[in-house]
């Protein structure tokens, strides 16, 4: 899978995310998925991707569902252009 | 590396603010163990001489530490304000400070969980037990980098049983290490023994249609568990405990395709939510900012989730 296949998945997440056809639970775990598998990442972007898989765990856990997929949707935008900078 | 460097002309009155900057430097000047870390206002160190010499001739890191917890180094000369004494009294282990209950496991995890009897530092033996081992809590040391490398000396610690998040994390580095930093500066909570291990292990409470672990006298979602897994493990050939193994393996993080554990101890998020206030969210959940680890807890007080920064 290269990057740029990674970058993809990204944004279908997003999209998916925004169509509220994710479960929340599992937003987290599709969304670090995807941090792991890309590749070459510095440190600092590293980091990054890190505090972001976080801000996704907190919406999921502490907003109501009903504001979740935006906020989640938010986050999902500011990694796609990490995950730019490595295709 | 390999110089030889004099730490016998350091001795004085030693404030509590400095210890950090001073155990780094004993910690890197040449790789040597210190033997042992006490802090009740001023510090003193103890030692099996004045210099070292990190070129490795037997006497290495790792040497010297098992050496001096098992008593067979020499006798160690004291540092303290009043100057050098010796040779240094028995320790009594701080209460403050969470004791592996295992029953061993291979002579890392015994010198690991030795070292957590042995480092005696008032509300923060993790700084000590990073710098005996040789890392800088502080450091911005990338958790990719680290945690290969630690990965098995970690494992080993884990399956001793109930070993402290600050031992662990202190061999892991990384975002992690900061966190010990400030709980070390918080203080710890008097706490007690909470074991550490995997989800499978735990037994199980079911509240409100879900399963939890009952870790003390709290509930922890599988989530949460699985969270606080040792970031590392999946590195391990071992079996995982769902393999029939007691360490390594998780092939529930292997198969997330990333490295899902965050390497914290029951005991520490005992800490965080004793010493700090929880926030209300929007959902009725409640967080717990420790600095570095942030813990989220239902209404009812049970784990949800925990988030290294």
């Amino acid at each position: 899978m290269t990057n740029r296949d990674v970058l993809v998945s990204l944004r279908k997440l997003r999209a998916t995310v925004e169509a509220g056809g994710v479960q929340a639970n599992e937003i987290t775990e599709a969304f670090e998925r995807l941090t792991y598998l890309l590749e070459g990442v510095d440190r600092p972007d590293e980091q990054l991707l890190h505090d972001m898989v976080n801000d996704v765990e907190t919406v999921v856990f502490t907003r109501l569902p009903e504001n979740q997929p935006a906020a989640v949707a938010g986050v999902l935008a500011r990694a796609e252009a990490v995950f730019e900078r490595y295709v | 590396m390999g110089a030889r460097q004099d730490h016998s002309r350091w001795s004085g009155d030693v404030a509590c603010s400095r210890v950090q900057r001073l155990i780094s430097f004993f910690a890197f000047g040449g790789g040597n163990p210190i033997g042992r870390i006490e802090l009740d206002g001023h510090m003193t160190l103890e030692g099996g001489g004045g210099s070292s010499d990190s070129s490795g001739d037997g006497g290495g890191f790792f040497d010297g530490i098992l050496k001096l917890l098992s008593g067979q180094g020499d006798a160690p000369k004291t540092w303290t304000s009043d100057g050098l004494r010796e040779p240094a009294p028995a320790t009594t282990p701080n209460p403050s400070v969470p004791v592996s209950t295992g029953d061993g496991g291979d002579a890392v995890g015994g010198a690991v969980n030795a070292a957590t009897e042995t480092a005696t530092v008032g509300g923060g033996a993790a700084i000590s037990i990073a710098m005996l081992f040789g890392f800088d809590p502080l450091g911005d040391l990338s958790r990719k980098t680290n945690k290969k490398l630690d990965a098995d000396t970690t494992t080993n610690a884990y399956a001793a049983g109930g070993v402290t998040f600050d031992v662990v994390t202190a061999l892991m580095g990384g975002a992690a290490g900061k966190a010990i930093s400030k709980l070390a500066r918080v203080g710890t909570n008097g706490g007690g023994k909470l074991l550490w291990t995997s989800w499978h292990e735990y037994p199980k409470v079911t509240a409100d249609g879900q399963t939890y672990a009952k870790i003390g006298e709290r509930l922890y979602s599988k989530h949460a568990v699985d969270r606080m897994q040792p970031s590392g493990l999946r590195f391990s050939p071992r079996p995982g405990p769902d393999e029939g193994g007691t360490t390594g393996g998780m092939p529930q993080i292997f198969q997330a395709g990333g490295d899902y554990g965050r390497s914290v101890s029951p005991n520490f998020i005992e800490d965080v939510i004793g010493s700090t206030r929880g926030v209300p969210q929007e959902n009725g959940n409640f967080i717990h900012d420790g600095g570095g680890l942030q813990v989220i807890l239902s209404p009812e007080g049970r784990v949800v989730t925990v988030m290294t920064r």
